[in-house]
């Protein structure tokens, strides 16, 4: 049903979006912890910078990230010279403009479900002796999970649709960078790619669709798990 | 063993009191809402900072405003008993109990052993439930087992009994006074239900606007025309500790020793020798200049008057001394007047009946 070509941008998408997840998750668990539950100075600039992504265009999120981590960029220099590791124009480089520009959608499901959590359950917890990373672990994680399920999930979604960002900083390189919309915008520029196109659209809808689904699946489980009278 | 000397500002109002606490009592903080009682308990336990004085738990000073010393509340190894339980909705009941067990500090002793402490609670059937499966009398019973389990130095009962209806509220502060003979450890209970002070306390301390207005062992608080927040009271009466002395032969009726005084009251379920809490409220005293006759109310007893005072309610509250034991009665300012009675009367202390507190049957007005 699919051609070689579209075999290698669906797997490409996924493992762009699945090595994305697996790294942001936690650091978007960990910022919305300090949001939730955190007060400190700067608060205000990092819930601002986190969700910056969802208000500039993708191209400029792109953009500062070749400014940041490209060749010449201070943080893709160092990278260079120390591991030897380049981001530009490679797979890794795709989860992290992809990541970056889930990163406020998974922050925000995680943040919600934490904020629901009743702060007297960790008072009850200090009054038992935990303390603060023991409660993080005890008490907060499990009772934001469906949260953070649901923040894999719709975050892994979105990972597979960027496209601003991943054209801008890793390019279009089949078999590396080229995720799902990108091998979309390909075939469209390509004489004669509109089925290829059309296939690859509705492959898109059905993962997103599925990813909805699933999560909203767990969501009710988890629920259903941490119930409350 | 807690010693409290300490104080905060909360915006324009201030709460500063200093009380102590013994292993093996339990030491009301009694007041109406906003007097203070849930500022004072977040000193205690950590949860807030004292801007004056010092705190310390068997010796070992917790807060120290004069050299900035906060120890935090999870190293404070006081365990907190609220309002609403606050089990973890995601652990069963065996795990939320042995939450705190399994992180007080290495080497603490484990002075209230599980199988003691699920016995005397009776939690034994309950382990394999989740919280939100239990009933919110069971879930207190949870919530107190949890924390004694933690080992604590100190253990806070912030308003334990004020989400439950009032049947659950007997049955827990059962489980309580068990929990208390059972577990010798400092307790100290909040609460505005005078009713649960009478039955539980060994002391309180008295709550008004921020400041402690009276301290003491409630057998001594009560009975009083001066004792502020009590005296006041439409339910104000005398606390009394009795003594079963006999039941009459007909069952009808329980006589009480009161030390020299005995009081009938309607037949007790409790073996004679037994100790009882007994509350004489000042509105079932009726006093007579002569011994009256051809009464049904039983106990008649002579008594001096010793003080009395207005009250609000146009009602007089009346200290009375009958054998060694303080009694208050409430009488109209007509009656005062018409009976001309002042310090050192000599009445008869006509009281109908009397409130007890009995581990089986009698029970304190437990409905407020």
């Amino acid at each position: 049903m699919l051609s070689p070509a579209e075999w290698t941008a669906l797997v490409a998408s996924l493992v762009v979006g699945a090595r994305a997840v697996v790294i942001g998750l936690p650091l978007a668990v960990a910022t919305a912890w300090l949001l939730a539950r955190a007060q400190f100075r700067g608060r205000a600039l990092l819930d601002a910078l986190v969700h910056a992504p969802l208000v500039l265009p993708p191209v400029v999120v792109g953009y500062v990230l070749l400014l940041t981590f490209g060749v010449q960029g201070p943080v893709g220099r160092w990278l260079d010279s120390v591991f030897g590791a380049r981001l530009v124009f490679t797979s890794a480089g795709a989860s992290l403009a992809a990541g970056v520009m889930a990163f406020p959608i998974m922050v925000r499901a995680v943040r919600l479900s934490i904020e629901a959590i009743d702060p007297g359950l960790e008072l009850a917890a200090r009054s038992l002796g935990a303390g603060r990373l023991d409660r993080f672990f005890s008490i907060t994680l499990p009772l934001a999970m469906p949260g953070v399920i649901a923040a894999a999930i719709v975050g892994f979604a979105a990972c597979l649709g960027e496209f601003g960002a991943v054209i801008t900083f890793a390019a279009n390189v089949p078999g590396e960078t080229q995720t799902l919309p990108l091998a979309i915008y390909s075939a469209l520029q390509t004489p004669g790619g509109e089925a290829a196109a059309l296939r690859l659209a509705l492959l898109s809808l059905s993962i997103a669709l599925a990813a909805l689904l699933l999560a909203d699946w767990l969501g009710r489980r988890a629920r259903r798990w941490t119930a409350r009278p | 063993m807690i010693d409290f000397d300490a104080g905060i500002a909360r915006g324009d109002f201030r709460v500063d009191a200093a009380f102590a606490a013994t292993a093996g009592t339990t030491t009301a903080l009694f007041g109406a809402s906003g007097a203070g009682k849930s500022t004072l308990l977040g000193l205690l336990a950590g949860a807030l900072r004292p801007d004056r004085g010092r705190i310390a738990i068997d010796g070992e000073l917790v807060a120290d405003a004069a050299s900035g010393l906060h120890r935090p509340l999870e190293q404070r190894r006081i365990a907190w008993v609220f309002q609403d339980g606050r089990l973890f909705p995601h652990l069963s009941v065996a795990r939320n109990l042995d939450y705190g067990l399994a992180r007080r500090p290495r080497g603490t002793p484990v002075r209230f052993a599980r199988e003691r402490v699920l016995e005397v609670l009776g939690l034994a059937p309950l382990l394999e439930r989740w919280p939100h499966s239990l009933s919110g009398g069971e879930r207190q019973r949870v919530a107190i087992g949890r924390a004694l389990l933690a080992q604590p130095r100190l253990l806070l009962l912030d308003e334990p009994l004020a989400s439950l209806d009032a049947p659950r509220r007997l049955e827990i502060l059962g489980f309580l006074e068990r929990a208390r003979r059972e577990f010798p450890l400092p307790m100290v209970y909040v609460t505005h239900s005078l009713a649960e002070v009478l039955r539980i306390a060994d002391r309180m301390v008295l709550l008004e606007r921020g400041r402690v207005v009276g301290a003491g062992a409630p057998a001594t608080l009560t009975g009083r025309v001066d004792t502020p927040l009590l005296a006041g009271r439409a339910d104000a009466g005398a606390l009394l500790l009795a003594r079963v002395q006999a039941h009459d032969a007909d069952g009808s009726a329980t006589r009480l020793d009161l030390g020299g005084l005995t009081l009938m009251t309607p037949r007790l379920d409790a073996a004679p020798g037994s100790e009882v809490r007994a509350y004489v409220l000042a509105s079932e005293v009726m006093i007579a200049t002569e011994a009256p006759r051809g009464l049904s109310v039983r106990n008649v007893l002579p008594a001096t008057v010793l003080k009395l005072a207005d009250r609000p309610d146009r009602t007089v509250l009346i200290e009375l001394s009958c054998a060694g034991q303080q009694l208050l009665a409430a009488v109209s300012r007509g009656a005062v007047a018409e009976l001309g009675l002042r310090a050192g009367s000599e009445v008869f202390a006509l009281v109908k009946t009397v409130a007890i507190d009995a581990p089986a049957g009698g029970r304190m007005m437990l409905e407020a």
